[in-house]
């Protein structure tokens, strides 16, 4: 592994600073950053340690807002309740990543930094239209999750930009939520295919709202613009539900790897789609598992 | 029932659990030493390439490099391999797999290390290479070795496969593929190599084999075996894997060049692409059965990838076509194995060595046997398997161990049904599948397959046990303390067992094979009579009685009047007189002349054998293709249980690495050229992903030359298991999985086609 150096900045103000000249590069839990120098696919001078900037870590909820500062860990997110009132979904994704190590020292921005289409808080944080806030040099800025994810390991940000919480309004009351994850394995395995679903019915019959969004079935994960569009008025049934499964599979553009062809993704996906689907429709309680 | 014992079959406590538990235990990258260096390896980035030009001067001008090491320094052999000599140390002018060492650099710290390692100026010529074995037996496939590509081939027949076949009224063929899998030991390949005490070049190895380490790096760096000494770590697990030379030989030449200590970790990647693996292998059978289920003629032919080196794979091949046969009795059978040569990463020994690939064709084909003649697989396999007075097709009697079969069948369909009883969770489909298992134990006929080892008493009396072959994590030592306690008639809490240092210790041989119990078993059986021997000759000098009138029984001299005295009275005594009251034995595994075919290629066959069998619970996704193993039981018959938890666990790992067999590895070649060679990529089980419980049910009819009536354990219960779970698929979702690893995405894409 090259050689860098480490350094360890007490505040935001002095973090921007010791990123200011582009040669240096945030790291929060470094569960992806140091695997990646392990293995020559980040090649950086200089890691700016964010972890000490505790005013980073919080889960925060008011007037029906919630924020999460970028530090905050996977297993913090599990642990809270108000994110288990409030937005399900996320709290279901981050149980579901890693292992217990990993849930301990990955944080949600380091998730959104690292921009892997298999992120696994990512879809559910768009359909949770979640924003950014991000924290530069020349000041803060603001953007939608969905502008903040361009390419596989690309980001809007700024070399000198931090992210330094995530916001977005809680579900809707009424409106179920669901996050669905396949892997190659049970324990610890990278999304094959994910999908974070929400559906708000009208009273027990039509769709009146649902957002859909897909994890690692395309560059970035994605929201399914034509496949809610499909459901809006729909009565939820195998067929609706089927139908707007191959919309969502029809949405994403999977490649081939180790882990599985684009042809199996798009199978997948239409699968957890219509089951998410179906699940979220029958029962009052949204669980989380595949 | 077996009679009461002192120790034998209890669950006595390891003792390296608490240091191993506590962290305690000093692995080869554990063990403290001064100003040792870093060694490292540059490896080769090309599957096969001509080296053009070695220019290590960029590299020898970096701060804090002691030396760049390349072929030309070697002072010995440059040429090494276990059965084969075909493997170079260091590249000389061909590299043929990618991962191959090419040259070493032995630095002061570890950035120097990687900065010399891309200092070093390597010129190639890249050339094309062959990853298949069938294809690299074409005419005008790339060479991976002057000789041709074709290492070895095996062709054993009994019966008449022509009068068999049209005797047949059920002709099916079928192809099987199996992948290249990785040992994944939590300790990869490590080795530490400095000068001791008296200037001995000493290298501490994590092997199975430390004898012949020493001999390989004594060739390599032109010293006598004598010259060099060699240690047995703490090991982290072998599996087959630790049986090759390699990174000892570099560690060896390095410190032998250098003259600084210096130590060598593998990496994960380095593991996976420079140290053996599973031989991947396709395996196509044609198999003739009777309407009635009658087994009558089975030909197969198997190609096996042994990669670029031929590691083990002479022997794998011998083994996997002894193995094809299975648990049955099929009077005419032909079996045409090649191992071929390929620009792969080397495949050689793991455990079960060549036995897993075997089972999963023979024990599926079985299976698409009943289906197609609407039988209960059960009953066909009840049907054809081995009786005593049988032979196997290598013209050895089967003998009594298969007097286990029917038991073993019982227990498989108690099993079965008990298992076949519990519902699917919703939305997933319940399949049960069974598998039985055959596995020879010991090295196979006129490869030399003995073991010696030593016994003293300490001066307190305390019995020390001098192990020739390492510990690997399995138990063994555990077990043969039991074992000599037993025939000592002492509690198994004083004896300790010496790791083996070529100073001290007798050359035991190889740690493999399913033999180690059986054999230091009864080596230590016989050493303990010598011992008995030896301390009732002691005391009568000492107490100036005949011989003849004392006896020794429980760890005590009984005299002539009935008293008794501790023999811990007479070893402090032999010790103020300078004298150690100890005796070594040999045991070879028997290989009688009348009962031996002497046509048969070296290695073969195999006397001693036993049978298992796996029964599973799967549940399927039957739209993703997801498989969970929900259930186990694994029966095995033993011969005798030593320590009951240790053959629990042995059977139990097994189990789960099966599992990542059947379901998760290959180490296969990506689209970027690349090798799956990281554990992000490579999956093997978890916690979360095995059965919470896996029965384990044990057999003990008794080997009659076994030390207590011991068989052998080690490998057999990984051997049923893949095809176990692709016949409990079959029966959950009707996919019948050809292939391993079966994938959800090979479920699932098949069920929507199909
Ligand atoms: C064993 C293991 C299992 C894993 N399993 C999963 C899984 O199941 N699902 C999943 O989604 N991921 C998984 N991961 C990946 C990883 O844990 C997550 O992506 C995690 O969220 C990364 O957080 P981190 O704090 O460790 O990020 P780091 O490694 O510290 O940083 C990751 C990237 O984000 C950038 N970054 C970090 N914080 C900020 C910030 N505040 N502002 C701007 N940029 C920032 C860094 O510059 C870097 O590019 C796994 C990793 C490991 C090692």
């Amino acid at each position: 592994m090259q050689e860098f150096d480490f350094v360890v900045p007490k505040t935001l103000a002095e973090a921007c600073q010791m990123l200011s000249d582009g040669y240096g590069r945030p790291v929060a839990g470094c569960t992806d950053v140091l695997p990646q120098m392990r293995h020559g696919k980040l090649k950086t001078e200089r890691l700016v340690d964010l972890s000490r900037i505790k005013s980073l870590a919080y889960i925060e909820h008011s007037n029906g807002r919630i924020s999460i500062g970028a530090l905050t860990t996977y297993e913090q997110m599990v642990t809270d309740r108000q994110l288990h009132d409030y937005a399900p979904v996320l709290a279901q994704a981050a149980a579901t990543v890693g292992c217990r190590q990993t849930r301990n020292r990955g944080t949600l921005g380091g998730n959104l930094g690292n921009a892997s289409p298999a992120g696994d808080t990512l879809p559910p944080l768009l359909i949770l239209n979640a924003q950014v806030v991000l924290a530069g040099s020349s000041g803060e800025r603001r953007m939608a999750v969905s502008d903040l994810l361009l390419a596989p390991g690309k980001t809007a940000l700024l070399p000198d930009e931090i992210i330094t919480s995530v916001g977005f309004e809680a579900l809707p009351r009424g409106m179920r939520s669901l996050f669905l994850k396949l892997g190659n394995r049970q324990g610890m395995a990278v999304s094959v295919a994910s999908v974070a679903l929400a559906l708000q019915l009208d009273g027990g019959g039509p769709v009146q709202d649902v957002r859909i969004a897909l994890g690692a079935v395309a560059p970035t994960a994605i929201r399914c613009p034509e496949a809610e569009k499909f459901l809006i008025g729909q009565q939820i049934d195998p067929i609706t539900a089927g139908a707007a499964g191959r919309l969502a599979a029809q949405a994403c553009a999977p490649i081939d790897d180790v882990r599985a062809s684009a042809a199996y993704r798009r199978h997948a996906i239409q699968v957890l789609v219509k089951r998410g689907l179906l699940s979220l429709s029958n029962d009052g309680d949204s669980h989380a598992d595949n | 029932m077996p009679p009461e014992t002192i120790t034998i079959g209890k669950s006595e406590a390891r003792k390296d659990g608490w240091t191993k538990a506590s962290g305690q235990a000093l692995y080869v990258g554990d063990i403290p030493i001064k100003h040792v260096c870093i060694g490292a390896v540059l490896r080769s980035p090309h599957h096969h390439a001509r080296i053009l030009a070695i220019d290590p001067s960029p590299a020898q001008m970096i701060p804090g490099v002691v030396a760049v090491i390349t072929a030309k320094d070697i002072p010995g052999e440059k040429i090494h391999g276990p059965l084969v000599q075909d493997q170079p140390v260091l590249a000389m002018d061909i590299v043929r797999h990618m991962g191959e060492p090419i040259a070493l650099v032995v630095t002061e710290d570890k950035t120097a290390a990687e900065k010399a390692l891309a200092a070093i100026q390597v010129e190639y010529e890249p050339l094309p290479a062959v990853f298949d074995a069938e294809k690299a037996l074409q005419p005008g496939a790339p060479q991976v070795h002057p000789g041709g590509n074709l290492l070895c081939e095996y062709d054993v027949s009994d019966g008449d496969l022509q009068e068999g076949f049209s005797q047949a009224e059920v002709i099916l063929e079928e192809t099987f593929q199996v992948p290249r899998i990785s040992p994944a030991y939590l300790e990869a390949e490590s080795s530490l190599a400095y000068f001791d005490e008296d200037g001995t070049l000493t290298v501490v190895v994590s092997s199975q084999k430390p004898f012949d380490d020493r001999h390989h790096i004594a060739m390599t760096c032109g010293l006598q075996d004598e010259q060099v000494r060699v240690k047995s770590a703490v090991v982290g697990g072998a599996f087959g894997g630790k049986e090759d030379s390699e990174l000892h030989i570099l560690a060896g030449l390095a410190a032998w060049i250098t003259k600084r200590p210096v130590r060598f970790l593998n990496n994960r990647w380095e593991s996976f692409l420079a140290h053996p693996k599973r031989h991947p292998a396709t395996l196509h059978y044609k198999l003739g059965a009777k309407a009635d289920g009658t087994l009558i003629a089975l030909e197969a032919l198997v190609h096996m990838d042994t990669g670029a080196y031929a590691s083990y794979g002479p022997a794998v091949g011998g083994l996997l076509t002894e193995m094809v046969q299975g648990a049955y009795h099929i009077p005419n059978l032909r079996v045409l194995t090649r191992v071929v040569y390929t620009n792969s990463p080397y495949s050689g020994a793991m455990r079960g060595f060549g036995s897993p690939q075997a089972h999963f064709a023979t024990e599926s084909m079985l299976d698409i046997l009943a289906s197609r003649l609407a039988m209960d697989p059960l009953e066909l396999r009840r049907k054809n398997i081995l009786q005593p007075e049988d032979h196997f097709f290598t013209r050895v009697q089967v003998g009594d161990t298969a007097r286990s079969l029917p038991l073993i069948l019982a227990h498989a369909d108690q099993a079965r049904q008990r298992l076949r009883q519990l519902p699917a969770a919703p939305g997933k489909q319940s399949g049960v599948g069974f598998a039985l298992s055959l596995q020879s134990m010991g090295l196979g006929h006129r490869v030399p397959d003995d073991s010696t080892n030593r016994l003293e008493w300490s001066p307190e009396g305390r019995l020390i046990v001098y192990l020739g072959s390492p510990e690997l994590g399995q138990g063994m030592q555990t077990a043969v303390e039991q074992i000599a306690a037993e025939t000592l008639g002492i509690p198994y809490q004083i004896v300790d067992t010496i790791d083996v240092d070529s100073r001290i210790s007798p050359n035991g041989g190889v740690t493999c094979a399913s033999r180690m119990t059986y054999l230091l078993g009864n080596s230590v059986i016989l050493a303990a009579h010598k011992l008995t021997e030896e301390t009732l000759n002691y005391a009568a000098r000492t107490l100036n009685l005949p011989r003849a009138k004392l006896e020794y029984r429980l760890g005590q001299v009984i005299l002539p009047d009935g008293r008794q005295m501790p023999v811990s009275e007479f070893c402090g005594r032999a010790a103020e007189d300078g004298i150690v009251l100890g005796a070594s034995a040999t045991f070879s595994f028997p290989y009688p002349a009348e009962r031996t075919p002497e046509h048969l290629p070296i290695g073969m066959p195999h006397m001693m054998h036993a049978f298992g069998a796996n029964v599973v619970r799967v549940e399927v996704d039957p739209e993703l293709g997801t498989v969970e193993v929900k259930d186990m039981v694994a029966i095995h018959d033993v011969g005798r249980v030593i320590n009951r938890a240790g053959v629990e666990g042995q059977v139990e790992g097994g189990a789960v690495m099966a599992m990542g067999y059947a379901l998760y590895e290959d180490v296969c070649l990506k689209e970027n050229q690349r090798w799956v060679d990281s554990f992000t990529e490579y999956l093997i089980p978890t916690a979360r992903d095995i059965p919470e419980n896996i029965e384990v049910i044990l057999l003990e009819l008794p080997e009659l030359s076994g030390p207590f009536g011991v068989k052998g354990i080690a490998e057999m219960g990984l051997v049923p298991v893949a095809p176990a779970i692709a016949n409990a698929v079959f029966e959950a979702v009707g996919v019948r999985a050809r292939e391993l690893p079966i994938t959800p995405e090979k479920i699932a894409l098949s069920l929507v086609e199909g």
